[in-house]
């Protein structure tokens, strides 16, 4: 027989305890589960998790589950509610509460309150006769027969159950909503993104033909036809040599046609914008994200140590062009 | 109290107070049960350990039911030992105990704790208390304790209730929890085993195994004979019910360190529990005599270093 020391013997017991803890729940899982998907698919307004201590961390771990796949959710400190966070809340609103006792005065304390303001109510709980499974319209059973913290010092069983009892609503939910992968990547565009920021601006620019240029004496008409085919909002402006002089925007047309009454055959030079923003072709997309930010436009000139043109990049483009929105819309 | 609903907290496994005849020692009794009641959720009565239930005649099995029922009222539940050597000797004492509830009239909770296979085999075991529920109105809590089973003198017995045995057993309304000593991965197939029954609890049987990791429905202990408060303080903080004391400066400390003193007295009386404790409670003047059974093995030890300790650390 394995000879193991008492540490990871100890170890085991505790990964033991806790498992069971879950699978306990499996046969638990009934009519009322079914009820809180129903309650949540049918709502209008948004899940709001609510809990103290350990049980509101498990709350918060539940609703950034929720949130990322793609049924909007809050966290509502019981403590914070009272002082003005309520405001949060609407009518629409489904409140899951979470307390392995059930007991938790602060929690129960806000109950008539938000029941009071119309809200349904789900509890996350171990004890069906407590106030707080009383209270609420749905009762989830999320008791465990065993904790694995000796004297009960900590939550351990309980709260791994409950985490457990949130993921499987979660994954419920992503099933009856036909959550897909472009819904997914629509909510974490952290990863690719991240990744996107760190790469050089010359492996993520617009290069050769696809660079807007005219020369300095080249007609606003010739310009406008560059921006318009080339599609980025702007054409730049530069020498025999390829070095930049300015660049011609959307913005920089329209100022030029409230000075003048025909601006089709002035020459580029004589309504750019000098001298432009640009960047080094050396330099990090997070860089140049930056840059345009602070400046509020929304295309960049890159170049060389010489200010030779070398490309150009566009701001939606390197935050990932359509694959997403900052603002999580498509 | 709603009827039939199984407690959840502290059981006092509770010492059988004998005067010097060998009779129950009613007023001390009353005094144990006047010490130990305001803290328990509930009592177990004549069990095979501390109550010496193996070694109590069936006169003093009555005796001991009529007068702890005449004092506890109904207050809290009462657990009681019904096993005997034979299924047909215990289905007599559970007649019996049940005629004296009945004429009694009594209105509390009463729960007949029994050990199977104290004096029947895994085999046939649902037929037996599809019978033995029917002759009572009161519920049933099981006990399995592997150490009572391998005491007796039968090779081969099996000294655990099967998974599969208990799995069907819990199918039966009227049992309706079951008292647990063994090994953590035993009591997690049988915890499987009865997932199907929200309703049906697993107490531990054991005082170190709930004090390392705490059943969530409760504990038989035997060290609340003399210790009820902090056996009380310590399940119920394990149980999640003393939720408002956490905010308490040093809570968690306090509890830390009650659940520590509880180690160290159980240290002292555990190579002989009854007669350690019943020489203490005689010290403490809260029973008269501490006459044990012919069950109890007698102490070689003159001193009783557990009164020493109880009164050093002012317990109560």
């Amino acid at each position: 027989m394995e000879k193991v020391s008492r540490l990871i013997q100890q170890a085991r017991e505790v990964l033991q305890i806790e498992a069971q803890g879950v699978l306990g729940l499996i046969e638990r899982v009934g009519p009322e589960f079914e009820q809180a998907v129903e309650m949540i698919l049918n709502s209008k307004g948004r899940v709001i998790f609510t809990g103290i201590g350990k049980s509101g961390i498990v709350g918060r771990k539940i609703m950034a589950t929720l949130n990322s796949t793609g049924t909007p959710s809050l966290f509502l400190h019981p403590v914070e509610a009272v002082h003005g966070d309520l405001g949060v809340v609407t009518a629409d609103d489904i409140v899951i509460a979470i307390s392995n006792s059930g007991y938790t005065k602060e929690l129960v304390n806000i109950l008539p309150i938000l029941k009071n303001l119309g809200v349904r109510l789900i509890a996350f709980c171990g004890d069906p006769e407590s106030p707080l499974a009383k209270e609420s319209h749905l009762f989830i059973d999320v008791g465990v027969e065993r904790e694995a913290c000796p004297l009960g010092l900590a939550p351990t069983t309980s709260t791994t159950a409950a985490l457990a009892m949130g993921d499987a609503l979660a994954v419920v939910l992503i099933n009856r909503k036909q959550f897909n992968t472009s819904d997914f990547k629509r909510f974490h565009p952290g990863g690719s993104l991240g990744d996107r920021l760190s790469i050089k601006i010359k492996e993520a620019m617009f290069t050769k033909e696809q660079i807007p240029l005219v020369s300095a004496d080249q007609t606003v008409r010739e310009t406008i036809f560059e921006i318009d085919n080339k599609k980025l909002g702007a054409s730049l402006v530069v020498d025999g040599r390829l070095i930049l002089l300015g660049i011609v925007t959307d913005g920089d047309i329209r100022r030029a046609l409230l000075k003048w009454k025909d601006i089709m055959e002035l020459k580029a030079k004589e309504i750019m914008s000098k001298p432009p923003k640009m960047i080094d072709e050396e330099k990090n997309v997070s860089e140049a994200i930056t840059l345009m930010e602070h400046n509020a436009i929304s295309v960049l000139p890159v170049v060389d140590k010489l200010k030779r043109v070398k490309g150009i990049v566009h701001l939606h483009e390197l935050l990932g062009g359509k694959e997403f929105r900052l603002n999580g819309s498509q | 109290m709603e009827a039939n609903k199984t407690p959840k907290g502290l059981i006092v496994d509770l010492i059988t107070p004998l005067d010097d005849k060998g009779d129950i020692d009613n007023a001390g009794l009353v005094s144990l049960l006047k010490k130990v009641l305001p803290h328990a959720d509930a009592v177990l009565l004549a069990s095979p350990n501390m109550g010496e239930g193996s070694g109590l005649s069936l006169n003093l099995k009555t005796d001991l039911l009529k007068n702890a029922t005449t004092f506890i009222q109904g207050r809290i539940p009462i657990f009681f030992w019904i096993s005997e050597d034979s299924a047909e000797n215990t289905e007599k004492t559970l007649a019996l105990l049940e005629d004296l509830l009945k004429l009694s009239n009594y209105k509390g909770e009463v729960f007949w704790l029994d050990s199977p296979l104290y004096y029947h085999s895994n085999r046939g075991l649902y037929d037996h208390y599809q019978d033995l529920t029917l002759n009572t109105k009161y519920p049933f809590v099981l006990y399995n304790d592997p150490g009572l089973i391998n005491l007796l003198e039968r090779p081969l017995k099996r000294c655990n209730i099967r998974t599969s045995i208990l799995k069907n057993l819990a199918e039966i309304g009227k049992i309706k929890a079951l008292i647990f000593r063994g090994s953590l991965t035993r009591v997690n197939n049988y915890q499987k085993a009865v997932n199907r029954r929200p309703d049906f609890r697993v107490y531990d049987g054991d005082e170190d195994r709930f004090l390392e990791y705490p059943s969530m429905s409760g504990v038989l202990s035997i060290g609340s004979n003399i210790a009820p408060r902090i056996w009380s303080n310590v399940i119920r903080a394990s149980l999640g019910m003393l939720e408002k004391d956490r905010e308490k400066r040093d809570y968690l400390n306090q509890i830390w360190e009650m659940g520590e003193l509880l180690k160290d007295l159980r240290q002292i009386y555990n190579p002989n529990p009854v007669w350690t404790i019943k020489r203490s409670l005689v010290d403490l003047n809260i029973i008269g005599f501490h006459t044990c059974t012919s069950v109890t093995q007698p102490f070689v030890e003159e001193e009783n270093h557990l009164t020493e300790f109880i009164s050093k650390h002012a317990i109560e």
